[in-house]
């Protein structure tokens, strides 16, 4: 489904990915682990298509399209999702009017409000937030865990291929994380997908059943694993991974 | 509500609920609100007596206009300008806010897009020497097309007991909101229209009001 390839990214003539390469098929779940700063934000944006990251070299293929000529709505069109470390909000644009529009324009046809609006709110109890979300501003106000709650409203209702979850983790408490993690492993169960999840925490890779866990060090994978890996990081840190931060570093030590 | 439309008149408004058309001036008793619909009362004086408290909120696509808008508070008395606009050619608004006496709050919030239009900005507040005044004021523009801002704030203060604030950012729309919107299947061309929309209506309070405000955006 995904295939990425010698992919080496910059950013600020900075390099961050050097020959980095991932596979995920339909119906994986893959894990990215590593230390703060070593670059996994930096892959789903480059995925996502994010115009700030200049990709040097490689390829990304996502089920036949070179995603790499596609700007980000077209890779969005093709069923990419990110839900991002920190999701932004738009002020005065509603979920309901983001969403039908997305929806309309994908398909080219006159969504039915009705139906609109009984699905939004069928998935509000499911994520159990307030259907009032729906007329809300994109994430305006909202708290961190209010946000990626929100986010996966936006999910269920663009139905993507690969959803690519970076540190969804973050900003939930016990409950809600418990919330989204049924969720996202409904929606699996009920469509054709593939989830890239990039985290620091056993116990979210875990309860969302990741099977392949990969570490990120010097710009590329270094390591992959099932998810003892993931319980010995936890336990024992990136130190016996050799792991660096930095490309041109390690170019230098080379 | 009252659609108000004279010149050179004196209107006193007590508890009510008026839409402004022409230059006015206003004074207000009780708890009142005052809309602008994209008509433009260029010379507007406004009196907040004693204990009141008013909502003014205006909307104004702009093709060449000098606005000056003068604000006069009385004891405990509160004052929320919102005022947000479009500006295709050239504008000129001035806002003075002058405190009579103690313990009152203006806030003032601008959001505007120079589609190509030069908007020049001057605003003042007058403190003096009362206390317990408060006076916020945070003005927002986006540059489109050849747009181009100056916004020249002035605030006169001689007393310590007194808050006053002033933000103002000029610049363009923001591209990780058009990102985001994009990332979302969204073409660029709609993202961007949602963004200014968004902007242009997020600062009112009134859904009439924006409801009226949708129906006429037209983006190009
Ligand atoms: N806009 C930018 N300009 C310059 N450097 C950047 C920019 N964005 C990211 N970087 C740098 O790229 C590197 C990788 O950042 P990235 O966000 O991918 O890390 P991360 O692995 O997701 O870290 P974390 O675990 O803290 O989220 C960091 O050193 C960061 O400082
Ligand atoms: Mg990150």
């Amino acid at each position: 489904m995904l295939k990425v390839e010698n992919l080496s990214v910059e950013i600020n003539g900075k390099e961050i990915l050097k020959d980095f390469n991932l596979n995920i098929n339909i119906n994986e779940i893959h894990a990215i682990m590593g230390p703060n700063g070593i670059g996994k934000s930096t892959i789903c944006k480059v995925i996502m298509g994010d115009p700030n990251y200049k990709v040097t070299k490689g390829s990304i293929i996502f089920n036949a399209f070179d995603l790499l000529k596609l700007d980000i709505t077209e890779r969005a069109r093709l069923g990419i999702f990110l839900v991002n470390q920190s999701p932004i909000e738009i002020p005065g644009v509603t979920n309901a009017e983001m969403l039908r529009i997305a929806l309309s324009e994908r398909t080219g046809k006159n969504i039915s409000i009705f139906e609109f609006n009984q699905k939004m709110e069928e998935i509000c109890k499911r994520l159990a937030i307030p259907i009032s979300f729906i007329h809300r501003g994109i994430n305006e106000g909202m708290s961190g865990g209010e946000r990626k709650k929100n986010e996966l409203l936006h999910l269920w209702m663009l139905e993507p291929k690969l959803i690519i979850l970076d540190e969804l983790d973050s900003g939930l408490d016990i409950d809600s994380l418990k919330i989204v993690c049924q969720n996202i492993l409904e929606y699996q169960k009920n469509h054709d997908c593939s989830i890239l999840i990039i985290s620091h925490h056993t116990e979210l890779l875990k309860s969302l059943n990741t099977e392949y866990i990969h570490i990120l060090s010097q710009g590329k994978i270094i390591k992959t694993g099932d998810l003892s890996l993931a319980a010995k990081i936890e336990k024992e840190g990136f130190k016996g991974f050799s792991v660096t931060n930095n490309v041109s570093e390690n170019q230098k030590n080379e | 509500m009252n659609k108000i439309s004279m010149s050179d008149k004196i209107l006193n408004i007590n508890n009510e609920n008026i839409e402004l058309e022409n230059d006015s001036k206003v004074i207000v008793n009780g708890k009142s609100k005052i809309t602008v619909f994209n008509k433009y009362p260029n010379n507007l004086s406004l009196e907040v007596k004693d204990d009141s408290e008013v909502l003014i909120e205006d909307f104004r696509i702009i093709e060449e206009e000098n606005t000056s808008i003068k604000l006069i508070m009385g004891k405990n008395s509160k004052l929320i300008y919102n005022h947000s606009f479009i500006n295709k050619k050239e504008y000129n608004l001035n806002i003075l806010t002058e405190y009579q006496s103690d313990n009152s709050i203006i806030k003032i919030n601008v959001h505007g897009i120079n589609n190509n239009g030069n908007t020049n900005i001057r605003i003042d507040g007058i403190l003096g020497k009362n206390v317990g005044n408060e006076l916020y004021e945070s003005i927002r523009l986006i540059n489109e097309n050849n747009g181009k801002a100056t916004i020249i704030p002035n605030i006169l203060v001689d007393c310590k007991e007194v808050v006053a604030n002033h933000a103002a950012t000029i610049g363009k729309i923001n591209e990780n909101e058009l990102n985001y919107l994009m990332s979302k299947g969204i073409e660029f061309k709609s993202a961007r229209k949602l963004i200014l929309n968004g902007f242009i209506i997020n600062i009112f309070e009134s859904t009439d009001l924006i409801i009226k405000i949708k129906e006429i955006l037209n983006w190009r």
